[in-house]
C-alpha cells in the first residue's frame, strides 16, 4: 500500500470517539504541562506510563504524542508573556518573544508562535510519514556493528551535545548503563550484581527510575526550592492578529526553521534544544534587520518556535524505524509499547502498520487541535499561570505512586522510585543532568548484547566497527563532534585568557 | 560548603564505580572473541571511575581558583533558599507509606501522604487538604479498583474490620 493510501486507513481508524477524545485530552494535558512550571513533558509521561497497560498500545501513542506536542505549544506562552520558559525548547523564544511582549505585541508573539508550531509540525509529520518507512527498510540490513555505533552515538552526542558539563553527562552515561547490568545477562543467563537480593533478579526496572528522577525529584526539587506565583496580562482575541509585514516576515523563518529542525530532530541527542539555537543564530545571519534580534524581532519568534516543532516530529523516525530512544522523552515511548508487549525495530512499521499510521494521522489532527485550541484559548492558559504550583504536587506525587505499582504490582518498584528520587535531587543540585541516565538504562541491553555479538563475529577484533561502511562514518562524525567541541572549547578559553591577560596590562600601565 | 558537598559527591560516585568493578571481577570476562557476563560492566567501571576522577579534579582546581569570600557568599544564599526540611518531610511520608501499606492498606496509606505532602508544600487549611484528600482517595477508589480493576492492597487492618 502507499504512502497515502497507508494515510487513510490510519485516518479512518483514528476517527473514532474514543481516540478523538484521548488525542484532545493529550494536547490539552500536555498544553498544561508546557504553561504550568514543575512537571515537564517527560515527568508526565512517567507518572502516565502506568496507565498505558489500560490503555493499549495505539491508545497509548496517542496520548503521548498529544502531550509531547502539546508541551512544545505551552512551553512558548510562559516564555513569550513572563521570560520563563514553561520547557528548554522555548528559552530562545524567550528573548525576541518576550521583547515584543515589553513593547505590547505579545499578541503576535503568541499567534505566530502557533502558526510557526503548527507549521513545523505538519512538515514534520510528512517527513515522518515519507521517511521512517524507508529508513526502517534500510535497517532490515543492519547488523550488530551498526546497532552498536548508533547506540554509542545516541548517547555521546546526548552527553556532548547538553546543556552543562559534558564529563558529567557522561558519568550519567556509564551510571544508567551500570544500573541496567543489574539482573540477569540475556546472553549467558547468569544473574549480576543483585548482591544476593533475590527481588533484584530480574533487574533494576526503567519506569520506577524515571517516575523517580522526573516525577518524584521535581516534586521533592519544588518543596526545598520554593515556587513563586506568576500573573500575567493575555492579550485579547483582537490583539492576537499580527500586522501584514509581521506575517510576511515570518513566512521564510518557519519553513527556515521547519526544515532545520527536522534534520536536527533525526540526530541523536538533544535535537529540538539545539534546533532552536541553529535557528536563532541562522536567522539572524540571513536576516537585513539584524540589529532587531533581541529586542523583539518577529523572526526570532517564529524560526525557533518551527524549528522545535519540526525536531519534535523527527524525534520519533529513529524510535519507529530502529527501535532507538534518542531521547529521554522517545524512551517513554519506548517503554509504553514494551509494556503493551510491541517491540519496535526495523519490522515495527511493516508489522503494525494500524499503529504507525493511526498514531501518525492522531499527529495530524492532534497539530491542528493545538492550532485551534490555542490562540484563540491562550487568555485560558494565561490565566493558569496564576495557579500556585505547590497546589498540584502531592497529586503529582500521589498519582506516580499509584502508576509506578500498577505495572508490576511490586512495593518494591516504589521503594526504587523514591530511591531514585532522592539520589536525582542530590545530582540535580550538582549539575548532574538525568536524560543521560534515563536513557542509557534504556540502551543498554542493545549496546551490550551488540558490542558481544560484533566481537563474536569478528573473532576478537575491535576494527569490525570502523571497516563496516555504516558503522564507520557514524562512529567517524561522533568523533568528529566531539573533536570539534574540544576544539572551539579550547579556543574560547584561550581567547579568554588573552583578554584577561591585555586587560591586566592595561589595568598595569594605567596603575603606573 | 556546597563545593566540598559537591566534590564529596564526585568522590561519592568514584567509590561507586570501584566498588562495581571489584564486583564485575567476579563474572567471567572471557576472551575477546567471545565476551563475558563481566567484560561489559568492567569497562564501564573503569569509564565511570576515570570520569569521575575527571569530575572530582575539576571541581577542587575550581574551588581553588575562585575568590574565596564572594563565592560563599553567593552559596550561602544559594543553600538558605533551599529548606531542606520538605523534601526531607516528603521523603519520610513516602517511606512511612510504604511501612504502613500492607497494615492499613493501599488507599488509606495514600490519603495520608497526601495530607504530609500538601502540609510539607506549604498548603494552607487543614479542614481543606483533609477534604481535598478525601475526595482525591475516593475518585482513585472509584477509577482504579472499581472501574480499572487494579488489585490495590486492601490492608490487614481492613480485613480484620
Amino acid at each position: 500500500m502507499d504512502v497515502l493510501g497507508s494515510l487513510g486507513a490510519g485516518f479512518s481508524t483514528f476517527l473514532t470517539p474514543s481516540y478523538l477524545i484521548l488525542a484532545l485530552a493529550g494536547v490539552v494535558l500536555g498544553t498544561l504541562i508546557g504553561v504550568l512550571p514543575g512537571i515537564g513533558p517527560v515527568g508526565a509521561m512517567s507518572i502516565l506510563l502506568g496507565f498505558t497497560l489500560y490503555l493499549g498500545p495505539t491508545a497509548s501513542l496517542i496520548l503521548f504524542a498529544g502531550i509531547y506536542f502539546g508541551s512544545m505549544y505551552g512551553g512558548s506562552t510562559t516564555s513569550i508573556l513572563l521570560n520563563v520558559p514553561g520547557e528548554a525548547m522555548s528559552v530562545i523564544t524567550a528573548i525576541d518573544g518576550h521583547a515584543m511582549t515589553q513593547r505590547g505585541r505579545a499578541g503576535p508573539a503568541l499567534f505566530i508562535a502557533g502558526v510557526a508550531s503548527f507549521v513545523a509540525g505538519t512538515i514534520g509529520i510528512v517527513g515522518l510519514s515519507l521517511f521512517a518507512p524507508v529508513l526502517g527498510g534500510l535497517a532490515l540490513e543492519f547488523g550488530p556493528p551498526e546497532y552498536f555505533a548508533l547506540t554509542v552515538a545516541g548517547l555521546l552526542l546526548l552527553a556532548s551535545l547538553s546543556p552543562g558539563n559534558t564529563v558529567k553527562a557522561i558519568v550519567m552515561v556509564l551510571l544508567g548503563l551500570a544500573i541496567a547490568t543489574v539482573g540477569i545477562d540475556k546472553m549467558t543467563g547468569q544473574i549480576r550484581f543483585t548482591f544476593g537480593l533475590n527481588i533484584l533478579s530480574q533487574g533494576i526496572s526503567f519506569v520506577p527510575v524515571v517516575m523517580g528522577v522526573f516525577g518524584v525529584a521535581e516534586v521533592l526539587s519544588m518543596a526545598g526550592g520554593g515556587w513563586t506565583r506568576r500573573f500575567a496580562r493575555a492579550p485579547r482575541l483582537r490583539e492576537l492578529l499580527p500586522t501584514r509585514v509581521e506575517a510576511r516576515r515570518s513566512l521564510s523563518p518557519m519553513a527556515r526553521g521547519s526544515g532545520l529542525g527536522f534534520l536536527c530532530g533525526l540526530l541523536p541527542g538533544s535535537g529540538p534544544i539545539i534546533s532552536t539555537f541553529l535557528s536563532y543564530t541562522l536567522e539572524r545571519r540571513v536576516s537585513r534587520r539584524r540589529r532587531e534580534f533581541g529586542k523583539g524581532a518577529i523572526e526570532g519568534v517564529a524560526g525557533p518556535e518551527a524549528a522545535n516543532n519540526g525536531a519534535t516530529s523527527a524525534a520519533f523516525v529513529p524510535l519507529m524505524a530502529l527501535g532507538l530512544p534518542f531521547t529521554p522523552t522517545m524512551a517513554l515511548i519506548l517503554a509504553a509499547l514494551l509494556l503493551n508487549g510491541i517491540v519496535p525495530g526495523p519490522n515495527f512499521i511493516s508489522e503494525n502498520p494500524d499503529l504507525f499510521w493511526t498514531v501518525i494521522a492522531s499527529m495530524y489532527v492532534g497539530n491542528l487541535l493545538l492550532l485551534l485550541l490555542n490562540v484563540p484559548l491562550v487568555g485560558l492558559f494565561t490565566r493558569l499561570l496564576s495557579v500556585p504550583p505547590n497546589l498540584l504536587m502531592p497529586s503529582v506525587l500521589v498519582f506516580a505512586t499509584i502508576g509506578v505499582y500498577t505495572i508490576n504490582n511490586s512495593v518494591l518498584d516504589i521503594v526504587v522510585m523514591i530511591c531514585a528520587g532522592v539520589v536525582a535531587l542530590v545530582l540535580r543540585r550538582y549539575d548532574y543532568s538525568m536524560a543521560p541516565l534515563v536513557l542509557a538504562m534504556v540502551l543498554e541491553d542493545t549496546l551490550e548484547s551488540s558490542l558481544r555479538q560484533s566481537l563474536t563475529l569478528s573473532e576478537g577484533s575491535v576494527g569490525i566497527f570502523l571497516t563496516r561502511p555504516i558503522a564507520g562514518v557514524i562512529l567517524a562524525a561522533v568523533a568528529a563532534v566531539m573533536a570539534g567541541k574540544v576544539f572551539f572549547r579550547v579556543r574560547r578559553q584561550r581567547t579568554t585568557s588573552s583578554a584577561t591577560e591585555s586587560s591586566d596590562a592595561g589595568e598595569s600601565d594605567r596603575a603606573r | 560548603m556546597s563545593r566540598r558537598v559537591a566534590g564529596g559527591v564526585a568522590a561519592k560516585l568514584l567509590a561507586v564505580a570501584i566498588l562495581y568493578f571489584v564486583y564485575a571481577l567476579q563474572y567471567q570476562m572471557g576472551p575477546l572473541a567471545k565476551p563475558g557476563p563481566g567484560f561489559l560492566p568492567a569497562v564501564l567501571a573503569a569509564g565511570l571511575a576515570a570520569s569521575s576522577l575527571v569530575v572530582l579534579f575539576q571541581t577542587l582546581r575550581s574551588s581553588e581558583s575562585r575568590d574565596g569570600p564572594a563565592e560563599m557568599e553567593g552559596e550561602a544564599s544559594e543553600e538558605a533558599t533551599f529548606r531542606p526540611w520538605r523534601p526531607a518531610a516528603i521523603v519520610g511520608a513516602l517511606v512511612g507509606f510504604v511501612a504502613i501499606l500492607q497494615a492499613v492498606g493501599f488507599l488509606p496509606a495514600l490519603w495520608g501522604l497526601f495530607i504530609v505532602t500538601s502540609k510539607a508544600m506549604h498548603i494552607r487549611g487543614w479542614a481543606r487538604t483533609v477534604i481535598t484528600a478525601t475526595v482525591l482517595i475516593v475518585a482513585v477508589h472509584f477509577v482504579f479498583e472499581r472501574w480499572l480493576m487494579v488489585p490495590l492492597p486492601q490492608g490487614q487492618l481492613i480485613s480484620y474490620l
